[in-house]
Protein backbone atom coordinates (compact mmCIF):
# COMPACT_ATOMS: atom_id res chain seq x y z
CA UNK A 1 0.00 0.00 0.00
CA UNK A 2 2.57 2.26 1.10
CA UNK A 3 4.53 1.41 -2.09
CA UNK A 4 1.28 2.26 -4.09
CA UNK A 5 0.83 5.64 -2.42
CA UNK A 6 4.46 6.54 -3.52
CA UNK A 7 4.08 5.64 -7.12
CA UNK A 8 0.87 7.59 -7.31
CA UNK A 9 2.77 10.28 -5.63
CA UNK A 10 5.58 10.14 -7.91
CA UNK A 11 3.34 9.75 -11.15
CA UNK A 12 1.26 12.63 -10.21
CA UNK A 13 4.05 15.16 -9.37
CA UNK A 14 5.23 14.26 -12.91
CA UNK A 15 1.95 14.88 -14.38
CA UNK A 16 1.64 17.95 -12.48
CA UNK A 17 5.19 19.53 -13.61
CA UNK A 18 4.49 18.46 -17.01
CA UNK A 19 1.06 20.44 -16.91
CA UNK A 20 2.48 23.71 -15.06
CA UNK A 21 5.52 23.76 -18.10
CA UNK A 22 3.25 22.92 -20.85
CA UNK A 23 0.42 25.15 -19.64
CA UNK A 24 2.60 28.45 -19.80
CA UNK A 25 4.69 27.23 -22.87
CA UNK A 26 1.13 27.39 -24.37
CA UNK A 27 0.31 30.69 -22.95
CA UNK A 28 3.45 32.16 -24.15
CA UNK A 29 2.76 31.28 -27.90
CA UNK A 30 -1.12 32.62 -27.79
CA UNK A 31 0.55 35.95 -25.99
CA UNK A 32 3.04 36.15 -29.23
CA UNK A 33 0.68 35.31 -31.60
CA UNK A 34 -1.80 38.17 -29.88
CA UNK A 35 0.61 40.76 -30.11
CA UNK A 36 1.48 39.71 -33.61
CA UNK A 37 -2.21 40.19 -34.44
CA UNK A 38 -3.54 42.74 -31.63
CA UNK A 39 -5.43 45.05 -33.79
CA UNK A 40 -7.47 42.19 -34.77
CA UNK A 41 -11.14 42.51 -32.33
CA UNK A 42 -11.76 38.93 -32.82
CA UNK A 43 -7.86 37.47 -32.39
CA UNK A 44 -7.80 39.91 -28.65
CA UNK A 45 -11.67 37.59 -27.58
CA UNK A 46 -9.93 34.51 -29.29
CA UNK A 47 -6.48 34.72 -27.32
CA UNK A 48 -7.81 35.06 -24.04
CA UNK A 49 -10.55 32.59 -24.09
CA UNK A 50 -7.80 30.25 -24.97
CA UNK A 51 -5.49 31.66 -22.25
CA UNK A 52 -8.52 30.96 -19.99
CA UNK A 53 -9.18 27.51 -21.60
CA UNK A 54 -5.50 26.51 -20.42
CA UNK A 55 -5.87 27.45 -17.12
CA UNK A 56 -9.30 25.93 -16.49
CA UNK A 57 -7.52 22.52 -17.62
CA UNK A 58 -4.60 22.94 -15.94
CA UNK A 59 -5.90 24.17 -12.54
CA UNK A 60 -8.88 20.48 -13.11
CA UNK A 61 -5.51 18.42 -13.75
CA UNK A 62 -3.99 19.79 -10.88
CA UNK A 63 -6.68 19.55 -8.83
CA UNK A 64 -7.38 16.05 -8.94
CA UNK A 65 -3.68 15.32 -8.65
CA UNK A 66 -4.16 16.96 -5.37
CA UNK A 67 -7.34 15.42 -4.34
CA UNK A 68 -5.94 12.14 -4.94
CA UNK A 69 -3.25 12.60 -2.47
CA UNK A 70 -5.52 14.10 -0.11
CA UNK A 71 -7.62 10.72 -0.59
CA UNK A 72 -4.45 8.84 0.26
CA UNK A 73 -4.10 10.60 3.74
CA UNK A 74 -4.76 8.05 7.04
CA UNK A 75 -7.88 9.44 8.49
CA UNK A 76 -8.48 12.08 6.61
CA UNK A 77 -12.14 13.38 5.29
CA UNK A 78 -11.56 14.05 1.69
CA UNK B 1 11.42 22.16 -2.54
CA UNK B 2 14.48 23.31 -0.52
CA UNK B 3 13.98 26.39 1.54
CA UNK B 4 16.81 28.35 -0.71
CA UNK B 5 14.16 27.47 -3.92
CA UNK B 6 11.13 28.63 -1.60
CA UNK B 7 13.63 32.28 -0.96
CA UNK B 8 14.40 33.01 -4.71
CA UNK B 9 10.56 32.34 -5.57
CA UNK B 10 9.32 34.50 -2.86
CA UNK B 11 11.92 37.04 -4.45
CA UNK B 12 11.15 36.54 -7.90
CA UNK B 13 7.09 37.00 -7.25
CA UNK B 14 7.56 40.02 -4.55
CA UNK B 15 9.10 41.46 -7.64
CA UNK B 16 6.56 40.44 -10.18
CA UNK B 17 3.95 41.73 -8.08
CA UNK B 18 5.68 45.07 -6.90
CA UNK B 19 4.88 45.96 -10.36
CA UNK B 20 1.84 46.77 -9.36
CA UNK B 21 -0.10 49.92 -11.48
CA UNK B 22 -2.14 50.32 -8.47
CA UNK B 23 1.02 50.72 -5.88
CA UNK B 24 3.38 52.46 -8.47
CA UNK B 25 0.44 55.58 -8.94
CA UNK B 26 -1.07 55.43 -4.70
CA UNK B 27 2.61 55.49 -4.17
CA UNK B 28 3.48 58.60 -6.73
CA UNK B 29 0.68 60.50 -5.98
CA UNK B 30 1.94 60.52 -2.33
CA UNK B 31 5.47 61.83 -3.19
CA UNK B 32 3.94 64.25 -5.69
CA UNK B 33 1.18 65.53 -2.88
CA UNK B 34 4.55 66.86 -0.86
CA UNK B 35 6.21 67.88 -3.81
CA UNK B 36 3.47 70.22 -3.99
CA UNK B 37 3.41 71.52 -0.83
CA UNK B 38 7.76 72.60 -1.44
CA UNK B 39 8.44 69.57 1.08
CA UNK B 40 12.49 69.29 1.40
CA UNK B 41 14.11 66.35 -0.22
CA UNK B 42 15.01 65.12 3.11
CA UNK B 43 11.61 64.55 4.43
CA UNK B 44 10.19 63.26 1.53
CA UNK B 45 12.79 60.77 0.95
CA UNK B 46 12.19 59.60 4.60
CA UNK B 47 8.70 60.00 4.34
CA UNK B 48 8.81 57.50 1.48
CA UNK B 49 11.43 54.95 3.39
CA UNK B 50 8.50 55.07 6.40
CA UNK B 51 6.31 53.93 4.06
CA UNK B 52 8.11 51.25 2.55
CA UNK B 53 9.18 49.98 5.98
CA UNK B 54 5.79 49.91 7.58
CA UNK B 55 4.60 48.44 3.93
CA UNK B 56 7.32 45.38 4.68
CA UNK B 57 6.53 45.02 7.95
CA UNK B 58 2.76 44.59 7.52
CA UNK B 59 3.53 42.30 5.07
CA UNK B 60 5.68 40.11 7.19
CA UNK B 61 3.18 40.42 9.85
CA UNK B 62 0.23 39.06 7.75
CA UNK B 63 2.78 36.00 6.36
CA UNK B 64 3.41 35.01 9.83
CA UNK B 65 -0.06 35.49 11.04
CA UNK B 66 -1.46 33.47 8.26
CA UNK B 67 1.33 30.52 8.22
CA UNK B 68 0.33 30.44 12.73
CA UNK B 69 -3.44 30.00 11.42
CA UNK B 70 -2.28 27.22 8.48
CA UNK B 71 -0.45 25.30 10.87
CA UNK B 72 -3.13 25.76 13.90
CA UNK B 73 -6.17 24.08 11.72
CA UNK B 74 -6.20 20.17 11.43
CA UNK B 75 -5.26 18.05 8.12
CA UNK B 76 -8.71 18.52 6.89
CA UNK B 77 -8.82 21.82 7.75
CA UNK B 78 -5.56 22.29 5.62
CA UNK B 79 -6.24 20.47 2.72
CA UNK B 80 -9.72 22.64 2.26
CA UNK B 81 -8.32 25.44 2.64
CA UNK B 82 -5.25 25.14 0.49
CA UNK B 83 -7.55 23.78 -2.37
CA UNK B 84 -9.63 26.82 -1.73
CA UNK B 85 -7.20 29.25 -1.50
CA UNK B 86 -5.51 28.01 -5.05
CA UNK B 87 -8.67 28.36 -6.37
CA UNK B 88 -9.59 31.88 -5.49
CA UNK B 89 -5.62 32.77 -6.61
CA UNK B 90 -6.28 30.89 -10.13
CA UNK B 91 -9.92 33.21 -9.82
CA UNK B 92 -8.09 36.01 -9.47
CA UNK B 93 -5.32 35.54 -11.55
CA UNK B 94 -7.78 35.20 -14.68
CA UNK B 95 -9.53 38.54 -13.37
CA UNK B 96 -5.82 40.11 -13.31
CA UNK B 97 -5.40 38.74 -17.13
CA UNK B 98 -8.47 40.09 -18.54
CA UNK B 99 -7.15 43.58 -17.42
CA UNK B 100 -4.62 43.25 -20.43
CA UNK B 101 -7.07 42.16 -22.80
CA UNK B 102 -9.61 44.99 -21.54
CA UNK B 103 -8.84 47.89 -19.64
CA UNK B 104 -12.51 48.50 -18.15
CA UNK B 105 -12.72 47.40 -14.50
CA UNK B 106 -15.55 44.66 -13.87
CA UNK B 107 -16.73 46.88 -10.92
CA UNK B 108 -15.62 50.27 -10.91
CA UNK B 109 -16.73 52.77 -7.63
CA UNK B 110 -18.91 55.55 -8.58
CA UNK B 111 -16.60 59.00 -9.47
CA UNK B 112 -17.54 60.70 -6.23
CA UNK B 113 -16.03 58.05 -3.99
CA UNK B 114 -13.10 57.54 -6.14
CA UNK B 115 -12.73 61.55 -5.89
CA UNK B 116 -13.27 61.09 -2.07
CA UNK B 117 -10.76 58.72 -1.76
CA UNK B 118 -8.27 60.70 -3.75
CA UNK B 119 -8.51 63.82 -2.19
CA UNK B 120 -7.96 61.71 1.05
CA UNK B 121 -4.85 60.41 -0.19
CA UNK B 122 -3.27 63.69 -1.55
CA UNK B 123 -4.66 66.42 0.38
CA UNK B 124 -4.62 65.43 3.58
CA UNK B 125 -1.53 66.44 5.86
CA UNK B 126 1.13 64.31 8.53
CA UNK B 127 0.14 61.10 9.62
CA UNK B 128 -3.55 61.19 8.28
CA UNK B 129 -2.25 61.33 4.95
CA UNK B 130 0.10 58.39 5.41
CA UNK B 131 -2.86 56.00 7.14
CA UNK B 132 -4.97 57.14 4.31
CA UNK B 133 -2.76 56.07 1.64
CA UNK B 134 -1.84 52.81 3.71
CA UNK B 135 -5.61 52.42 3.63
CA UNK B 136 -6.07 52.78 0.01
CA UNK B 137 -3.31 50.78 -0.96
CA UNK B 138 -4.28 47.67 1.53
CA UNK B 139 -7.37 47.53 -0.36
CA UNK B 140 -6.51 48.38 -3.79
CA UNK B 141 -3.44 45.20 -3.61
CA UNK B 142 -5.73 42.88 -1.47
CA UNK B 143 -6.91 41.16 -4.18
CA UNK B 144 -3.15 40.70 -5.67
CA UNK B 145 -0.75 40.87 -2.34
CA UNK B 146 -3.11 39.48 -0.21
CA UNK B 147 -3.78 36.70 -2.11
CA UNK B 148 0.02 35.61 -2.78
CA UNK B 149 0.79 36.32 0.99
CA UNK B 150 -2.27 32.82 1.57
CA UNK B 151 -0.98 31.00 -1.08
CA UNK B 152 2.56 31.48 -0.02
CA UNK B 153 1.60 30.57 3.42
CA UNK B 154 0.32 26.77 2.07
CA UNK B 155 3.15 26.50 -0.06
CA UNK B 156 5.52 27.49 2.78
CA UNK B 157 3.21 24.67 4.85
CA UNK B 158 3.75 21.88 2.55
CA UNK B 159 7.69 22.68 2.64
CA UNK B 160 7.62 22.66 5.46
CA UNK B 161 9.42 26.24 6.04
CA UNK B 162 9.56 29.08 8.76
CA UNK B 163 7.41 32.07 7.32
CA UNK B 164 10.57 34.04 7.32
CA UNK B 165 12.45 32.37 4.62
CA UNK B 166 9.79 33.26 2.04
CA UNK B 167 8.40 36.50 3.49
CA UNK B 168 11.48 38.25 3.52
CA UNK B 169 12.27 38.28 0.33
CA UNK B 170 9.15 38.50 -1.02
CA UNK B 171 8.87 41.61 0.90
CA UNK B 172 12.42 43.16 -0.29
CA UNK B 173 11.22 41.80 -3.82
CA UNK B 174 7.61 43.61 -4.02
CA UNK B 175 9.03 47.32 -2.51
CA UNK B 176 12.01 47.00 -5.11
CA UNK B 177 10.07 49.12 -8.25
CA UNK B 178 8.43 51.48 -5.33
CA UNK B 179 11.56 51.95 -3.97
CA UNK B 180 12.65 52.50 -8.04
CA UNK B 181 9.83 54.92 -7.66
CA UNK B 182 11.28 57.12 -4.92
CA UNK B 183 14.49 57.43 -5.89
CA UNK B 184 13.77 58.52 -9.20
CA UNK B 185 11.26 60.92 -7.79
CA UNK B 186 13.90 62.37 -5.15
CA UNK B 187 16.42 62.99 -8.45
CA UNK B 188 13.72 65.43 -9.81
CA UNK B 189 12.44 63.15 -12.18
CA UNK B 190 8.26 64.52 -12.86
CA UNK B 191 5.97 62.17 -11.67
CA UNK B 192 3.47 62.84 -14.34
CA UNK B 193 6.24 60.73 -16.74
CA UNK B 194 6.13 58.33 -13.89
CA UNK B 195 2.69 58.53 -14.17
CA UNK B 196 2.68 58.47 -18.30
CA UNK B 197 4.83 55.02 -18.29
CA UNK B 198 2.59 53.11 -15.64
CA UNK B 199 -0.60 54.39 -17.88
CA UNK B 200 1.52 52.87 -20.96
CA UNK B 201 2.62 49.48 -19.42
CA UNK B 202 -0.28 48.69 -16.66
CA UNK B 203 -1.76 46.23 -19.19
CA UNK B 204 1.02 44.11 -18.98
CA UNK B 205 2.03 44.80 -15.42
CA UNK B 206 -1.67 42.82 -14.80
CA UNK B 207 -0.61 40.18 -16.89
CA UNK B 208 2.72 39.23 -15.01
CA UNK B 209 0.10 39.87 -11.65
CA UNK B 210 -2.30 37.40 -13.24
CA UNK B 211 0.14 34.72 -14.57
CA UNK B 212 2.31 34.70 -10.94
CA UNK B 213 -1.04 34.51 -9.33
CA UNK B 214 -1.62 31.27 -11.78
CA UNK B 215 1.98 30.07 -11.24
CA UNK B 216 1.56 30.26 -7.36
CA UNK B 217 -1.54 28.57 -6.81
CA UNK B 218 -0.21 25.76 -9.47
CA UNK B 219 2.79 25.46 -7.67
CA UNK B 220 0.83 24.86 -4.01
CA UNK B 221 -1.11 22.09 -5.81
CA UNK B 222 1.90 20.28 -6.78
CA UNK B 223 3.15 20.59 -3.65
CA UNK B 224 0.38 19.58 -1.92
CA UNK B 225 0.81 15.86 -3.73
CA UNK B 226 4.47 16.10 -2.61
CA UNK B 227 3.53 16.63 1.64
CA UNK B 228 3.39 13.79 3.68
CA UNK B 229 -0.11 14.45 5.67
CA UNK B 230 0.40 12.42 8.15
Amino acid sequence: MGIATSLILIEGQTLGAKTIASSFVAILFILIFYGLFRNNRSVKAASFWSIVGIIVIGTLILLSIAVESFANTPGALL
Amino acid sequence: MTPIALAVSGFMAGLLLGTNPTLISSFTAFIASMLGRKTPNSRLVTAGFLFLLYFTLFLMFFSVAFTSIFISLNIDYQQTVLLLTAIVGVGVGVSLIRRYFWHEDVIKPPLHVRQAIHDKTTKGRGIINLISLALVVAYATLPTIGVAIVLFSGIGLTVGSNAMVWSVPFGIGLITPIYAMLALLSNKTKPSAILAWKEKTKSTMRLYNGLTLIALAWLLLLLTTEMRWF
